[in-house]
């Protein structure tokens, strides 16, 4: 909660006599000042590192000579020694961005070099390097920026793997599951978890894209993603991770579904019979889990992952799976009054409404109607959601006086 | 304590990585096995080199390798290494004997070389392989050489695979 929010409501607390003037004290001292510096740092941090990056793109700094070697090398050590310095004796804030800095100038120096001297690689070995060393800065300063950084380089490690050499690095996926996991599953919290879930699905995508396979092996990836996920015994991290496997299945049966509507590509798909046999295990092992944690009503997230191509009208069948799943989380975002719930099934709801219009009125309406009349569409749909959005927290209310 | 040193540690490993990967451009030369390369002599405008940003695109004659010389799948994919074995001929000039995906043998006056796959031109019956030379970064010092005509080119190739173009001549 904001401070200032916090004390205000805090004094008419201590006027009702709820509590006394010194718990209040004490529990505004739980709450820091916001280091406003904050955001000018990360803006500083982001115009420089952008800066280095445009220097290296430069036409001083391709040209193959050992002095822009050594100019890197004292780049990156003078600005990791400063970043040190002032790490200890000054502000730690101040010392972060230019260890940061000193991060970005030795992944983008080591590019270059690469890139100057024509050496040839046959694997994103740099970003992996780049990629560790992240990781051990983050072991030494235990600065969440170092962390979200890192763990940006080695997605985009893995998507350059997958784009220069038509291969899935299990290098960097190890990396990940290994050496990240371990920080995010012992620093527990929400940020770390989305960052290090979005990074598995696109590590995913990368896996089915460069490996050639059938598309739909993505649904079984995102499965096991869901499954392995809703199994941690950390809540934040439960919570985090089953969203953003939720999300990725569901952002992918959007995707799906324009996908399979054309017959073109509907009739270039090949059914195989490894594919059924596996996700058949994998739904009934989820369903066990299930029903053995006594979660039967989360076994509606299932409903995303049924492997629609092998039915007949997939693209409508896909359509009601996602209606279906939306609908009934609303629903049980209500019964249970449990707000997230509400909110994600209703942004679930309104994209496939979304994606049903689109689906169906693309071609057959004038556009800027099309546009409008989705508009509209959405106005009215927000409208009667947010209705009962207020009726819940009425009665709510109610409940407690 | 552990952190201050682990910290020069991984210092000196960046230090370390960005110098050796400079460094070793250097002792391609001093440690290079040396070959001379083929450019073979233009077929009407086809081959001149061109030049971008200073950069001189060159296409060798181990670039194009013959069908029956090829003995990768045909599943191979864009971008996927090949192995190629060059072999001197009486000429003094390295021609390619045979490439594949799996690694080759070398015998001597043999060398192989690592290679990225290209395409191939089924109507003349030739695969395209790449092997990172084809781009001179310093294209514009060799302005002077005659583009009509062929070009003999040297390369070192370093027990570590790299390769780096020492002379070029007319």
């Amino acid at each position: 909660m904001n401070k200032n929010k916090l004390s205000e409501e805090g004094k008419k607390w201590v006027a009702k006599d709820i509590i006394t003037d010194d718990q209040l004290e004490q529990i505004l001292g739980l709450y820091k000042k916001k280091d406003a510096n904050y955001i000018i740092i990360l803006f500083a941090v982001l115009l420089t590192g952008i800066g280095i990056l445009t220097f290296i793109m430069s036409d001083w700094a391709r040209v193959p000579h050992f002095s822009r070697v050594l100019v890197i090398i004292g780049a990156f050590i003078g600005l990791y020694m400063v970043g040190d310095f002032l790490h200890r004796k000054r502000s730690e804030l101040m010392g972060i961005s230019f260890i940061i800095l000193g991060y970005i100038v030795f992944g983008a120096g080591m590019l270059l070099t690469i890139s100057i001297y024509s050496v040839e690689i046959y694997s994103a070995w740099p970003f992996i390097i780049w990629s560790l060393v992240g990781l051990a800065l983050y072991f030494v300063y235990e600065h969440k920026l170092i962390f979200v950084l890192g763990m940006i380089v080695t997605t985009v490690g893995q998507f350059y793997n997958g784009l220069e050499f038509g291969s899935f690095n299990w290098i960097i996926w190890i990396v990940l599951l290994v050496g990240y996991l371990h920080f995010v599953y012992h620093h527990a919290n929400y940020l770390f978890g989305y960052l290090f879930g979005i990074s598995i699905s696109l590590q995913m995508i990368v896996l089915v894209m460069a490996n050639q396979q059938e598309y739909y092996w993505l649904v079984l990836y995102f499965l096991i993603f869901y499954l392995v996920a809703g199994l941690l015994p950390k809540e934040s991290l439960k919570i985090s991770l089953k969203y953003t496997s939720l999300i990725s299945i569901f952002i992918f049966s959007m995707y799906e579904t324009f996908f399979l509507q054309e017959e073109f590509w509907h009739g270039n798909i090949e059914h195989q019979l490894s594919f059924i046999i596996l996700w058949g295990v994998l739904i009934v092992a989820g369903l066990i889990i299930k029903i053995r944690t006594k979660n039967t009503i989360e076994t509606i997230d299932l409903l995303l992952f049924l492997p629609i191509f092998y039915l007949p009208f997939s693209s409508l069948v896909s359509l009601i799976s996602m209606f279906l799943f939306s609908l009934l989380w609303l629903l049980i975002g209500y019964r249970k009054e449990d707000n997230e719930k509400v909110l994600l099934g209703t942004v679930a709801f309104l994209l496939t409404t979304f994606t049903a219009y689109i689906q169906f009125a693309w071609d057959a309406m004038n556009k800027s109607l099309f546009f409008l009349v989705g508009g509209l569409l959405l106005f009215i749909l927000s409208f009667f959601l947010e209705r009962q959005r207020r009726s819940m927290l009425e009665t709510n209310k109610g409940g407690e006086e | 304590m552990m952190k201050r040193i682990l910290f020069y540690s991984i210092l000196v490993i960046q230090v370390v990585v960005v110098g050796v990967i400079g460094w070793q451009y250097y002792l391609v030369e001093d440690f290079g096995m040396e070959i001379k390369l083929l450019r073979e002599k233009p077929e009407l405008g086809k081959y001149v080199p061109y030049y971008e940003y200073g950069n001189m695109h060159v296409d060798y004659e181990i670039n194009a390798i013959d069908e029956d010389k090829w003995e990768a799948p045909d599943s191979i994919h864009y971008k996927e290494k090949v192995y190629v074995l060059l072999e001197e001929g009486d000429d003094g000039i390295y021609h390619v004997v045979r490439a594949s995906d799996k690694k080759l043998e070398e015998d001597s006056g043999q060398v192989v070389l690592k290679a990225r796959y290209r395409y191939s031109a089924d109507h003349i019956k030739k695969y395209y392989v790449d092997y990172g030379i084809e781009d001179i970064r310093n294209g514009e010092d060799y302005r002077y050489l005659d583009a009509e005509k062929q070009w003999i080119v040297t390369v070192k190739i370093a027990p570590w695979g790299q390769k780096r173009i020492i002379n070029i001549e007319n």
